[in-house]
């Protein structure tokens, strides 16, 4: 049989994916940080969920406010386990080796994003399937589908978001200055009270899902509340709109700064 | 196994560099400068000292690097453009001087790897070769194994591995045999004669002997420049009438000029091969001259 070759742009985004996809999610890291993190939500909820949720709370208001429990500590494992990733080929000496074959680095930098940010992600899904799981035991099928819409809605865009940023700007920071960088702005713009420091958190701008989870779900509102905001579904449109643009543009501006050019 | 390519990289893919000139931190150290030369097929050896711009030169030919001025084009295909640098990676195959893998693959994974970012679209051919590959350098029982527990001679195997994956046009590699054993290193040396019979190999080593068994022909750079390119047997034309033996006891001081070679022999003196335009001394005898001498005697008569 005769290889052809001939490498397009997707079929690199596709192989490049697979295999970072596939190096990422054997990490031992990545299972413990990321099902401890959410062992720690489970954890800190109470009888009726987390965030003190009362009990009487409609189901697609349960199953928001668990999503956004998720979402205010996962990403941060996210960005700490994903920090090593973006300069990793420089690191282990593997980029004369890729940058020689046809390739594009385009392409292999949007496979890397595509693989890593899904294998780091994993985790969380199955732990969240298995807590789906428990609630539909608990209240019934209908758990089901509000579970794929809450993760879906309110977890996955902070998860990318954080991945992103993750990948990227330890190209020019290195990974430890990162680390400290995220964890300190995680804390700062997404869990710290508005009326405690100047934040962006209870803001559009903040990747935590709140806003998509009172606006479109009815959840469990806590530092938009406290700026005294009740997010409507075009404010939580909105929010997810402004999160995934931040999260495109911080995959993209890195491809465009090292572009190949003359030393 | 044949491989389709590019038309104009059907057969060995000759390369024409014109006046490369390759600079760093913004012009102040220039690794190459106005470096012109031709590439046909077969075995071309690359020399030099280091620091003299040979890795520069490879990783610009590999597409790698690109270069402040000049043009480099492979088998017809120019690598400023990117379509024809892709076209023409596409019948490349590398090898680092520093080569890194990931170290949790095994080797087979890392070529399966390799092997689709180099274009090897079908995965039960691409499978095939790899294991092809892997049997060719004797790595076909630990394939299944993570490249972390590789020694280093068995990394280095890998990377012979990946540079051949692809059924290359143009094979390009940096000190291919550092870290080999030597029965590794003849081997190696046999594998790349052999590849060498329709396409264009160039192969840069500090280890003369492996250019003197494998290279018709080969390229001396220094300085950022070639300052000889031409047959093997040529540049140890450099030395003719210029090498001399000099025998004096154990301990005492060597002779004047550059000494190729020390060798003890018996009755307590030591044997010196020295370049010198004229006899060095009463009693030198003349010698014949080897490639050594010849790449010794030039790098003395450029000073």
């Amino acid at each position: 049989m005769t290889p052809a070759v001939g490498v397009g742009w997707l079929p690199t985004v596709a192989a490049a994916a697979r295999f970072e996809f596939r190096m990422q999610v054997r990490r031992v890291a990545v299972w413990a940080v990321q099902l401890g993190l959410i062992g720690l939500v489970l954890f800190t909820a109470g009888p009726d969920g987390p965030l003190q949720l009362r009990p009487g709370t409609p189901l697609p208001a349960v199953m928001a406010t668990w999503a956004l429990a998720v979402s205010m500590i996962t990403p941060l494992g996210t960005g700490l386990l994903l920090a090593d990733r973006g300069r990793r080929e420089r690191r282990l000496g593997v980029g004369g080796l890729l940058d020689a074959t046809p390739a594009g680095p385009g392409a292999r930098w949007w496979g890397k994003a595509i693989g890593a940010t899904a294998a780091t992600i994993t985790p969380v899904a199955f732990g969240w399937v298995a807590l789906t799981g428990y609630l539909a035991a608990r209240h019934g099928p209908v758990i089901l589908p509000l579970g794929l819409a809450a993760f879906a809605a309110v977890t996955l865009p902070g998860l990318i978001f954080v991945s992103a940023f993750a990948l990227s700007v330890p190209l020019l920071t290195g990974a430890p200055l990162f680390r400290v960088g995220f964890t300190g702005y995680w804390f700062w713009g997404n869990l710290t009270p508005p009326d405690f420091v100047p934040t962006l958190a209870g803001t559009p701008f903040e990747p935590v899902g709140e806003y998509a989870s009172g606006g479109w779900f009815g959840g469990r509102l806590i530092q938009a509340l406290a700026r005294g905001v009740h997010p409507g579904p075009g404010q939580a449109v909105v929010s997810v709109a402004v999160v995934l643009a931040a999260a495109l543009i911080a995959l993209a501006v890195p491809r465009l700064v090292t572009r190949r050019s003359p030393s | 196994m044949t491989t389709a390519h590019p038309p104009a990289l059907a057969t060995a893919a000759g390369v024409e560099v014109s006046d490369l000139t390759v600079s760093f931190r913004g012009g102040r150290v220039r690794a190459l400068d106005q470096v012109s030369l031709r590439l046909a097929g077969g075995l071309t050896g690359l020399l030099g000292p280091n620091g003299a711009g040979k890795t520069t030169l490879m990783r610009v030919l590999a597409g790698v690097l690109p270069p402040t001025s000049g043009s480099v084009t492979v088998g017809g295909a120019d690598l400023a453009d990117r379509r024809q640098r892709q076209a023409a990676q596409a019948a490349l195959g590398y090898l680092p001087q520093d080569l890194g893998v990931y170290p949790d693959l095994t080797g087979r994974q890392f070529l399966d790897y390799l092997g689709r970012l180099k274009g090897l679209t079908s995965r039960p051919a691409r499978r095939h070769r790899v294991s092809e590959v892997l049997d060719l350098v004797a790595l076909g029982p630990v394939a299944d194994r993570k490249l972390r527990t590789y020694s280093g001679g068995m990394k280095r195997r890998v990377g012979i591995a990946q540079a051949i994956l692809g059924d290359p046009r143009l094979l390009i590699v940096d000190e291919p045999t550092a870290g080999l054993d030597p029965e590794e290193r003849l081997r190696f040396r046999g594998l790349l004669a052999g590849l060498a019979g329709d396409r264009t190999v160039l192969l840069s080593t500090h280890i003369v002997d492996d250019i003197v068994q494998t290279c018709p022909r080969v390229v001396v750079v220094r300085r950022g420049t070639v300052v000889f390119q031409g047959a093997t047997a040529d540049l140890a034309g450099r030395a003719a009438g210029s090498v001399w033996l000099v025998r004096r006891p154990a301990g005492a001081a060597a002779p004047d000029g550059p000494v190729v070679a020390v060798t003890p022999e018996p009755g307590g003196t030591v044997c010196y091969r020295v370049i010198s335009a004229a006899a060095p001394e009463t009693g030198a005898e003349p010698a014949g001259q080897t490639v050594d001498d010849g790449y010794v005697a030039l790098m003395h008569q450029l000073g």
